[in-house]
């Protein structure tokens, strides 16, 4: 047998569970939210999109979502680069800086969640969620751009240096423009981790009907789920589907056209 | 660089740590030493539990670790054009937030009458994306010649496989394996969704699981919790810094 093929086969295992779990059930989801019901296989058009867009509940879901992602995004990608920054050098304090900042992406939520409901006991608005996004994802953010700063070559430090060019400057006229795909990434990563703060939320509030203010999306999916409302859920899953990918072409597409 | 500069920037970094490590010695100051008497000596529920989620948090992370090496090598040597559409849709899939992939997931599991089982919560997992998608962008980096060199010498897989490839690839399957650990360990949707039996749910849960009287208990169970990941993390933190490193688009 042929050594490619040989490799194919080793392939099989994982392509096989990657179609079975997530492939194939999202078209049977497709089909879900373009059909009446679940067992009646009949075109719908565009009416459960119709019905999910115009629930009350749906809007204000969106409206959290994008207030979450317009608020966090911004300081999430500013924070990690500022962070890879501050633990480029390879002393002592930058390694356990670095370290720390980390961690937090592998302690479990339930822990994680009771420190914060002891910290924001009784805040009424979505901060903690906010900051608990931040806390806990911004390591992600570092290591991919910690690794992209530390790839840049050192020659052009040197020569911006003697060139008379400060740290500041080389950071903003060297680093950052070098690094543009990585920080890119970390903005699509910034975008995707907001949708799974779900989990803290959830963990931090203890419901599925939590305030107002921190209904977000994927409550509203949750709820949907629970109501065994597979239609609505199928394409508001579908809707998000179609906005994420559209972006992360949006945001990869650069590198390929070089 | 001046005095002033380095030591304001080491004080920045201080703070910086401080700030991130401050949650964490948080929960410290809640708990008592009696919390986890009653937890850990008095009540007889946690050791199940807590062996049950190790238990599926290893699966997950050595079974995620396996499939993602063979299915990354396989996608490296076996495909030729196609990689890249494949690449694409793992990126797709991987960044997909959990909610829109859980219908799918459950759908798929109703289908084959995995609901309300063990498997339910590890087999889905199991066939990470994510996983597959790092691995690959790791194995980018290795040298070709190593591999080459081999061919000539053998053609069949398992050498080649554990023999040349496996010790280039070390920091990341450990990065991988940590990674998928933790999240087996700290799945949250899944097990809401895709186990109705109480025995099922693994600590993750806690909430649930907790008797109403005894919420008391989240914070010392939850440091219990926090104990085998900062183990961990403790061990391989620099093979995680190393694979995680290579993610990107």
């Amino acid at each position: 047998m042929k050594f490619s093929s040989k490799m194919k086969l080793c392939l099989l295992p994982a392509a096989l569970g990657i179609c079975l779990f997530y492939l194939l059930p999202f078209l049977r989801v497709f089909l879900y939210s373009v059909m009446q019901g679940q067992y009646r296989w009949k075109f719908a058009g565009f009416k459960h999109y119709m019905k999910t867009l115009s629930n009350p509940y749906f809007q204000m879901a969106c409206c959290n979502t994008l207030l979450l992602i317009v608020c966090c995004v911004p300081l999430f990608v500013l924070g990690a680069v500022l962070l890879s920054f501050l633990c480029m050098r390879g002393n002592r304090l930058c390694r356990v800086l670095r370290k720390s900042a980390l961690l937090p992406l592998f302690l479990p939520s339930v822990s994680v969640a009771g420190a914060f409901a002891a910290i924001f006991a009784a805040v009424d608005s979505p901060l903690p969620v906010y900051c608990l996004f931040l806390w806990k994802y911004m390591g992600m953010g570092i290591v991919i751009l910690s690794a992209a700063f530390a790839g840049v070559d050192p020659a052009l430090y040197e020569a911006a240096r003697l060139d008379g060019a400060g740290s500041f400057t080389i950071c903003r006229k060297i680093t950052v423009p070098l690094c543009i795909q990585p920080i890119k990434f970390t903005v699509v990563l910034a975008v995707v981790y907001s949708f799974r703060t779900f989990r803290e939320s959830f963990l931090y509030y203890g419901t599925n009907y939590p305030p107002d203010h921190s209904y977000t999306l994927q409550y509203y999916m949750n709820n949907q789920f629970l109501k065994l409302d597979y239609q609505t859920m199928a394409a508001a899953s579908v809707m998000i589907t179609v906005l994420l990918s559209a972006l992360i072409v949006l945001l990869t597409r650069g590198r390929r056209a070089k | 660089m001046n005095k002033t500069v380095k030591i304001m920037l080491a004080v920045l970094r201080i703070c910086c740590t401080g700030v991130i490590l401050f949650p964490v010695l948080c929960m410290f100051g809640k708990v008592r030493l009696s919390d986890f008497y009653e937890l850990l000596i008095a009540g007889f529920w946690f050791y199940p539990r807590f062996w049950y989620s190790f238990f599926l948090a290893a699966v997950i992370g050595l079974g995620a670790s396996v499939l993602a090496f063979l299915g990354a090598a396989g996608i490296k040597w076996g495909m030729g054009k196609s990689r890249r559409l494949i690449l694409f849709l793992l990126l797709l899939m991987m960044l997909m937030p959990l909610q829109v992939t859980l219908l799918p997931n459950y759908v798929g599991l109703r289908d084959m009458g995995l609901l309300d089982t063990p498997a339910a919560l590890i087999l889905p997992m199991v066939c990470s994306p994510f996983a597959i998608y790092l691995m690959y962008q790791y194995m980018e980096t290795l040298p070709k010649e190593g591999i080459e060199a081999a061919r000539l010498e053998t053609s069949s897989l398992f050498p080649i496989l554990g023999q040349v490839i496996f010790p280039g690839m070390r920091a990341c399957v450990a990065a991988v394996f940590v990674f998928m650990f933790a999240e087996g360990f700290n799945m949250v949707e899944q097990p809401l969704y895709f186990v109705k039996k109480d025995m099922l749910k693994p600590l993750s849960v806690l909430t649930e699981i907790l008797p109403g009287e005894e919420s008391y208990l989240i914070y010392a169970a939850g440091i219990v919790c926090m104990l085998p990941l900062l183990l961990l993390y403790g061990f391989y933190e620099e093979e995680i810094m190393e694979g995680l490193g290579y993610l990107k688009a």
